[in-house]
C-alpha cells in the first residue's frame, strides 16, 4: 500500500478515539495505522459517521487521540500539551473547512494576515505574499478590505485557502472544503487545491462528494473508524476524467458506498 | 399567554446562569446600601424625639462656671413666659482630660453630674448591665462604649491637670445632646461619694453649674438659649460656658450622620444605576443574540410587548430574587452601620427591621428596573418577523475595518485586542461608566479619609476651629497688651492672636459672633466669598445667615448682642460646620459700636513646628502661675476628629470594597459573554495556531485600555470634582467651598491597584477558554 519511493510526512500507530456521550462510549477510530506522504494530494472518504472528519482533526493536532501515536515528520505530536500543538499547527498545518471559519469581524486581508503575523517576523513580506496569494486565488485588491458576510461563498473559501497556505504550511488539512457552495464555486475551489498540490503542497482532504475525491492521487476510505481501503491514483490533470471517474467509482461501490 | 412569557423568561435565565447571578449580586448589593441608608434616613429624626421624650431631655440645657450672676440667670428662667420647668444642679467641667479613646488618646472635655442628685429631667439612667461593686465608679455616655470599646466593669483613666484620675466603670448612659464629642464636654455620673471627692480634688474651675430646663412649646426653646447665652455673655465671664437648645443639639450630632448617609445613599444610588447599565446591556445582547427566535415568536403571532414581557418578567423575578435577601442581608449589616451612628450619636440605635425603608428600597429598585427594560428592549418594537430571522444578515455591522493588520505597527495580540475592543462599542461606554462611576467614588471616599485621618487641615477649616495650639483665658482681669506680649516672649512661641466667640442674634436666631482684632492672621480663614471684615462698620455672615435672611455681599444686615442691636455692611460669607453655620464675624473696633467697654479675652497661642504644648503650658504655669487658663486647642481637635475615623474609615473599606466586587463582576460578566460570542472565532484562532495565552491576552488587551480609562477617568472626576461632591453633600449647612487635600500618591496607588485587580480579573476569567477544545469550538 505504501510508496517507498516518496517521503512520509505522517504515520499513526494504533490511533484511537472515543468520544463519551452520556456516559456511552463512542469509539470513532480504532487503532488506525496510517501514512500519508508529502506532496500527495490525499483523500479521506467515509460515509457519514465514519470518523474522516475526527481522523483529520486528530492528525492535525486540532484534537487529541485517546490512544495511539501520530508521528508528524517523525514528531510524536501526541504528548504535546494544547499550547504545543498550537504552536505546531501555526507552523506545520494549513486549515480549509467546510464552513470556511472566517472572522466575520475582520477583512480579507486581516484574516489572512491574522495568520502569517503569527509566524512571519517581516511583516511587509507576509502582506506581499498575502496580497499575492489572494490575487493568485482570483481575489482582486477589491475583495481584499471587505468583510465576509459581503463575499461570495467561493470567494470567502478561497480566502480560507490563502489564510491556510500564508506559512506555507507542511500539510494542508481541509474538511469538505466544498460541501458549503455551489457546484460551479465548488469546481473553483478545487482547481485551486489541484493547483497547490501541483505545486508540492501536500493536501489531505476530507469529503463525501465523488467530483472532490477525483482531485486526489491517494484515495483513503474509513467505514467505523477503520482503513478498509485505499486507491492509488495518478496526480490529477483534466485529461483522464472519465477514465478516472470510473475507476475511484468502482473502487467505491468495492467498498458498497 | 403568561405562561408561554414566564417559561421563556426561566429558560431565559437558565440559559444565563452566571449572568444572572452577577446580576443578582449586584442588585443585592444595591438593595443592602438602599436600605441601610434609607432606613437611616426615615427612622433619624423620629428616633430621637422619641428617645428624648423617653429620657425626659430638656428643650434647653446649659452649663457655666457658678458666679455670683447665678441669680439672674434663675431670675431668667423664672420670667420667661414659656418655661415649663427648670433645675439647676452643681457639676464638674473638667475643660481638658486626656484619656485613651479606641486606639488614640484625645483630649476631650467631661462634664460630671452626681447621680445621687434627685432631678425630674434626663434623670440618671444606665443602660444595663450596671456594674456597682465599689464606689469609685464612672458613668460613661454610651459613644465611650460604641466608639472607644470600654465596657462596664472596665478601668477608665484620664489625665487632668498633670494628675491621673482611675474609675470603674459602672455602666453606660444615653444622652441626645451632650453625650458625644463633638458637641462640647459629654455628659458623665459618679455616685455622690466619688462625685464629692472629685470635687475636692478638682478645686474651683471646675465648679459649675447644670441647668436643664423645659419649656411649654418647643419652638419657644432657641428663644430661651439666645437670651441665656447673651446673658452669660454679657456677664463677662472668661470661664467656658455652653448652651444648648435641644434642636441645635440634635441637630450638631447629626451632622456627621447626615453626611455618611448622603455618602451611603449617593453609592447605593451609583450601584443602582450600574444594576441598570447591565441590564440594559444584557437585554441588547439577547436581543442580538436571540433574533431569530424574537422572529419566530412574531410570525406566531406574538406581539412586541408580549414578547417584551417575557423580559420583564425575568428581571423582575431577578430583582425580587435579589432585593429579598439584599434586604435581609442589610438586617444583618445594620448592626455595624447602627454603631456608627450611635458613635455619633451616643444613642443606642435601634436595629429593627424597618419595613418601609425595606418597601421603599424595593419598590424603588423595582420601578427603576421595570422601566430600563422597558426602554432597552424598544427595539423589539421595530423588528418585523422577517427581519428578525434574517438577523445574521442584517445585525453585523460592516461599515469600518478598524486598525487594519496590514498598517498596524502594534503587535499581533495587542493588535487584535484592539481590534475588538474598538468593536464594542456598547460594551466599552457600559464599562467606562460603570468604572468610572465606581473609581469616582473610590477616590472620593479616599480623599475623604485621608482628611479625617492625614491632613486634617481642610477639615478643621471646615469645621470652622481657629487651629491654635493652645488657647488662653486669664483668670481675671483684662487682656492687656503687655501680657500678650509675656506669652509671646516664652520659648516656642510662633505668634499669637485674639479671637473671642460670643452670642448674639440675627432678628430672632441665635448665632455665634466671633470676634478679634486681626481676621487676616487667623490660621482658619472661613470666609469663601467677599472678605473678612476689617473696618468697624463691617460683618461676614455665614452663607447659611446671608440665605436665612435672604442677604448678599452689600447688604445691611442688623445684629443684637446683650441687647443692643446695630447694622452692619455685610463684606464676606463665611463657612462652618459647627454651630450648624450659625457664625458672623466682626473686628473688636465692630463689637465695640454695641458694646463700648469690651475687650478681647481669649488668646490664640500657635507654637512653632515640633514644640512639645505640654512643655509650652509648664512654663506658663511656671511663669505665671495662677494666671492662665489653657487649652490644648490642637489635642481636643484631633480627639474630635478621632470619633469620626472608624466611622470614615469603614465607610471607605466598604465603598473601596465593593468597587473592586462589583467591577470583578463585570469583568467576569463581560469576559463570559464575551467568550461565549466569541466561541467559533476563538476556536479558528486556535486551530489557526494561536495559544490559549495568546487569546487571554487578546481578551485582557480587549478590556483593560477601557478599564483603565475609566479608573482614569474616575481619578480625574475624584481629584477635581470630589469637593463639588462633597460641597452639594454638605450645602444644607452652609458649606459651599471645599478644598480637601488630595494625596496623589495615594490616589495613584488606588487607581493602579484597581487596574492591576481589573487585569487581574480578566486574566483570571479568561482562564475559562483553556477548558474548550479547539475541536469543541470549532465543530460546535
Amino acid at each position: 500500500m505504501s510508496e517507498p519511493s516518496k517521503a512520509v510526512l505522517m504515520q499513526t500507530n494504533k490511533l484511537c478515539k472515543t468520544f463519551s456521550n452520556g456516559g456511552v462510549q463512542q469509539h470513532v477510530l480504532k487503532n488506525l495505522d496510517l501514512t500519508l506522504y508529502k506532496g500527495d494530494f490525499t483523500v479521506i472518504m467515509g460515509s457519514s459517521g465514519s470518523g474522516k472528519s475526527t481522523l483529520l482533526y486528530a492528525i492535525s493536532g486540532m484534537d487529541k487521540p485517546t490512544l495511539g501515536e501520530i508521528l508528524f515528520e517523525g514528531q510524536d505530536i501526541t504528548g504535546l500539551s494544547n499550547d504545543q500543538l498550537a504552536v505546531f499547527r501555526r507552523k506545520h498545518c494549513g486549515f480549509v473547512f467546510q464552513q470556511i471559519h472566517l472572522l466575520d469581524t475582520m477583512s480579507v486581508l486581516d484574516n489572512v494576515l491574522s495568520s502569517a503575523y503569527l509566524v512571519q517576523k517581516d511583516r511587509k513580506a507576509a502582506v506581499n505574499r498575502a496580497k499575492q496569494l489572494l490575487t493568485e486565488v482570483g481575489l482582486d485588491a477589491s475583495k481584499w478590505m471587505k468583510f465576509p458576510a459581503q463575499l461570495s461563498g467561493g470567494e470567502a473559501q478561497r480566502a480560507g485557502i490563502v489564510r491556510a497556505l500564508i506559512n506555507t504550511p507542511t500539510a494542508l488539512f481541509a474538511d469538505e472544503p466544498t460541501g458549503a457552495l455551489n457546484s460551479a464555486a465548488g469546481a473553483s475551489i478545487l482547481g485551486v487545491l489541484t493547483e497547490m498540490n501541483s505545486r508540492g503542497q501536500s493536501i489531505i482532504l476530507v469529503t463525501h462528494d465523488l467530483k472532490t475525491a477525483l482531485r486526489g492521487n491517494r484515495i483513503l476510505y474509513l467505514r467505523d473508524g477503520v482503513m478498509v481501503g485505499e486507491l492509488q491514483l495518478s496526480s490529477y490533470s483534466g485529461a483522464d476524467g472519465p477514465e478516472r471517474q470510473e475507476q475511484v467509482r468502482a473502487f467505491l461501490a468495492d467498498l458498497g458506498w | 399567554m403568561y405562561s408561554v412569557q414566564g417559561k421563556l423568561a426561566w429558560s431565559n435565565i437558565r440559559k444565563r446562569k452566571s449572568s444572572t447571578a452577577a446580576l443578582f449580586l449586584l442588585i443585592m448589593l444595591a438593595v443592602v446600601l438602599l436600605y441601610t441608608g434609607v432606613s437611616v434616613i426615615l427612622k433619624l429624626g423620629s428616633f430621637q424625639e422619641q428617645k428624648m421624650t423617653e429620657l425626659k431631655t430638656p428643650d434647653v440645657i446649659s452649663y457655666f462656671a457658678t458666679d455670683e450672676h447665678l441669680k439672674e440667670y434663675e431670675a431668667l428662667l423664672d420670667t420667661y413666659p414659656y418655661t415649663a420647668m427648670w433645675e439647676m444642679e452643681p457639676a464638674l467641667l473638667l475643660s481638658e482630660v486626656s484619656m485613651k479613646y479606641g486606639p488614640s488618646d484625645i483630649t476631650t472635655g467631661l462634664l460630671i453630674l452626681n447621680a445621687d442628685q434627685q432631678r425630674t429631667l434626663a434623670p440618671f439612667r444606665t443602660i444595663s448591665p450596671v456594674h456597682s461593686d465599689g464606689t469609685n465608679l464612672i458613668y460613661l455616655s454610651y459613644v465611650f462604649h460604641v466608639g472607644a470599646g470600654y465596657n462596664t466593669g472596665d478601668s477608665l483613666s484620664f489625665t487632668y491637670g498633670n494628675q491621673v484620675y482611675t474609675y470603674k466603670i459602672g455602666g453606660f448612659i444615653e444622652e441626645p445632646l451632650i453625650g458625644t464629642l463633638s458637641n462640647g464636654a459629654p455628659k458623665v455620673f459618679m455616685p455622690g461619694s466619688t462625685y464629692r471627692e472629685l470635687a475636692v480634688r478638682t478645686g474651683q474651675t471646675a465648679k459649675y453649674s447644670f441647668l436643664s430646663a423645659a419649656v411649654t412649646n418647643p419652638d419657644k426653646a432657641e428663644k430661651l438659649r439666645q437670651l441665656l447665652r447673651e446673658q452669660l455673655s454679657a456677664s463677662g465671664t472668661s470661664a467656658t460656658y455652653v448652651v444648648m437648645s435641644a434642636q441645635s443639639g440634635i441637630s450638631g450630632n447629626l451632622v456627621f450622620v447626615n453626611f455618611l448617609t448622603a455618602i451611603l445613599l449617593a453609592f447605593a444610588l451609583i450601584m443602582v444605576v450600574i444594576s441598570l447599565i447591565v441590564i440594559r446591556f444584557q437585554i441588547l445582547e439577547h436581543i442580538e443574540d436571540h433574533m431569530q427566535n424574537i422572529g419566530v415568536l412574531k410570525a406566531n403571532g406574538y406581539t412586541s410587548w408580549q414578547v417584551i414581557t417575557a423580559l420583564l418578567l425575568q428581571f423582575a423575578w431577578i430583582s425580587i430574587a435579589a432585593a429579598i435577601p439584599g434586604i435581609a442581608a442589610a438586617g444583618a449589616v445594620m448592626p455595624y452601620a447602627g454603631n456608627l451612628i450611635s458613635s455619633s450619636i451616643g444613642l443606642i440605635w435601634p436595629a429593627s427591621f424597618d419595613i418601609l425603608a425595606a418597601l421603599v428600597s424595593m419598590l424603588f429598585i423595582m420601578a427603576m428596573v421595570m422601566a430600563v427594560t422597558i426602554m432597552s428592549s424598544r427595539r423589539i418594537r421595530d423588528i418585523t418577523p422577517i427581519a428578525a430571522l434574517q438577523s445574521g444578515l442584517l445585525t453585523h455591522n460592516f461599515k469600518k475595518n478598524r486598525m487594519p493588520l496590514e498598517h498596524s505597527p502594534l503587535g499581533l495580540q495587542f493588535a487584535l485586542g484592539l481590534k475588538t475592543l474598538l468593536r464594542q462599542t456598547k460594551q466599552n461606554i457600559m464599562i467606562l461608566l460603570i468604572v468610572a462611576g465606581l473609581t469616582f467614588s473610590s477616590i472620593a471616599c479616599s480623599i475623604l479619609n485621608y482628611n479625617f485621618t492625614g491632613d486634617t487641615n481642610a477639615v478643621l477649616q471646615l469645621v470652622g476651629f481657629e487651629q491654635s495650639t493652645i488657647q488662653l483665658v486669664l483668670n481675671s482681669g483684662k487682656l492687656q497688651p503687655e501680657r500678650i506680649a509675656q506669652v509671646k516672649s516664652l520659648e516656642g512661641v510662633r505668634k499669637t492672636t485674639l479671637l473671642d466667640s460670643l452670642a448674639a442674634s440675627v432678628q430672632d436666631t441665635s448665632i455665634t459672633l466671633k470676634v478679634s482684632d486681626d481676621f487676616d492672621t487667623m490660621e482658619t480663614q472661613t470666609v469663601y466669598k467677599g472678605r473678612p471684615p476689617i473696618y468697624d462698620n463691617e460683618i461676614a455672615v455665614s452663607g447659611i445667615i446671608a440665605r436665612q435672611e435672604g442677604k448678599t455681599i452689600g447688604d445691611e444686615i442688623e445684629v443684637s448682642t446683650n441687647g443692643v442691636s446695630g447694622k452692619y455692611l455685610i463684606c464676606g460669607f463665611s463657612q462652618q460646620i459647627n454651630q450648624l453655620g450659625m457664625v458672623a464675624t466682626m473686628t473688636d473696633k465692630g463689637l465695640k459700636r454695641l458694646l463700648p467697654d469690651y475687650t478681647l479675652t481669649t488668646l490664640n497661642v500657635y507654637l512653632n513646628e515640633g514644640a512639645d504644648p505640654n512643655v509650652f503650658t509648664q512654663e506658663l504655669e511656671r511663669n505665671f502661675p495662677g494666671q492662665w487658663s489653657a487649652t490644648n486647642v490642637e489635642e481636643m481637635l484631633q480627639g474630635m476628629l478621632g470619633t469620626f475615623t472608624s466611622a470614615i474609615t469603614s465607610m471607605t473599606a466598604v465603598i473601596t470594597a465593593v468597587t473592586i466586587i462589583v467591577v470583578t463582576l463585570i469583568l467576569y460578566l463581560v469576559i463570559k459573554t464575551l467568550i461565549l460570542k466569541r466561541k467559533r472565532e476563538f476556536g479558528i484562532l486556535k486551530g489557526l495556531g494561536y495559544t490559549t495565552f495568546n487569546l487571554i491576552t487578546q481578551i485582557t488587551f480587549s478590556l483593560l485600555p477601557v478599564v483603565a480609562l475609566g479608573v482614569l477617568a474616575g481619578s480625574l472626576l475624584g481629584y477635581f470634582y470630589s469637593d463639588t461632591v462633597f460641597e452639594m453633600l454638605l450645602s444644607s449647612l452652609g458649606i459651599y467651598n471645599i478644598q480637601f487635600a488630595a494625596n496623589l500618591p495615594q490616589i495613584l496607588l488606588l487607581s493602579t491597584a484597581l487596574i492591576a485587580a481589573a487585569f487581574i480579573v480578566s486574566l483570571l476569567v479568561s482562564l475559562r477558554i483553556r477548558r474548550i477544545s479547539v475541536y469543541g469550538l470549532i465543530t460546535e
